[in-house]
């Protein structure tokens, strides 16, 4: 099976525009609760084309980290609730996606109500993230996200990544989808 | 609007978007962490740059994208407590091409943001 290998900390040199340290010491936090780094994730891939992939629709994630944001981790676990962590640490794997696979390029953000929208400016795309922490309800979870992806308020293409952190094994669902503008 | 006829954008557009993108992130940041006068800083920030993206998408005839950016700015201001002109960007982005679910979800936001316009007015009189 194909393996892409990165340290979390190259996220914030791949999105210099994004404020990112504390997604990533969030990411983080979750992961060590797991195990030591790097920590793997079953990467499970649905019409999404990239050179790097070739043919395979599957391939592991593995994600390394320093003692420094170990350190950072540990300091952010006391401030910020469970759901937030868990939210922020899907973030900062699906931002590994979008640059190292999807090839998103350049990343805007934009407010919308309680909620922040991601979106590529090269390619006319935009990129839903979300997280869990109960295996069983990656699908259902995913299901949701390409609802909210498809009805995009830009209809344009999208791309979902869900991410669910277990003791059983990480796994992450992305996939592409047409938008409404075609 | 096709997405293969819309222009691209020029570079001092793409480095405002990283400025405001910049701005916005670290907003969220703060008040995720309680530091909240910092992010109130950086709200109105992030909203200011919004507000001068908004008319420059719209010289690329970019009009939907202008409108949602123009959101964006309304919800940056809310929460930087500049409640006025989060009114006014609502009601400026409603001008713009939104599909029919945001439109009601920004009549929404509209609608919340004026309550909160209104409490704060009377909380003003009575101080």
């Amino acid at each position: 099976m194909l393996t892409l290998r990165c340290h979390i900390e190259q996220v914030a040199d791949w999105h210099p525009q994004l404020f990112l340290d504390s997604q990533i010491a969030a990411c983080v936090t979750i992961l060590r609760e797991y195990s030591e780094s790097p920590a793997k994730f079953a990467v499970e891939c649905r019409n999404i084309y990239a050179a790097w992939l070739g043919q395979a629709r599957a391939f592991e994630l593995e994600v390394a980290w320093s003692t420094e944001t170990a350190e950072k981790a540990n300091r952010l676990r006391l401030t910020l609730q469970r759901k937030p962590l868990v939210e922020a640490a899907a973030i900062t794997l699906g931002l590994i996606l979008a640059h190292e696979v999807a090839d998103l390029g350049q990343l805007d953000v934009t407010e919308y109500g309680d909620r922040a929208d991601y979106r590529s400016l090269s390619r006319a795309c935009v990129l839903e993230i979300s997280g869990t922490e109960t295996l069983a309800e990656l699908s259902r979870r995913h299901r949701q996200k390409v609802a909210q992806a498809i009805a995009n308020r830009y209809a344009w293409d999208a791309y979902a990544v869900v991410c669910a952190f277990s003791a059983q094994g990480h796994c992450i669902r992305f996939s592409k989808h047409v938008g409404k503008e075609r | 609007m096709s997405k293969t006829r819309v222009k691209p954008y020029p570079k001092h557009l793409r480095r405002l978007m990283t400025e405001k993108t910049k701005n916005l992130t670290q907003a969220r940041t703060c008040s995720d962490l309680g530091m909240e006068e910092l992010a109130v800083h950086l709200w109105n920030s992030a909203a200011g740059h919004e507000e001068r993206i908004a008319p420059m998408l719209e010289t690329l005839d970019r009009h939907l994208e202008a409108a949602l950016h123009r959101v964006s700015a309304a919800n940056c201001y809310q929460k930087g407590g500049d409640l006025s002109r989060a009114a006014n960007l609502y009601r400026a982005a409603l001008a713009g091409p939104l599909s029919e679910q945001t439109r009601q979800d920004v009549q929404g936001m509209l609608a919340a943001c004026l309550r909160q316009l209104a409490r704060s007015s009377v909380t003003a009189a009575l101080s």
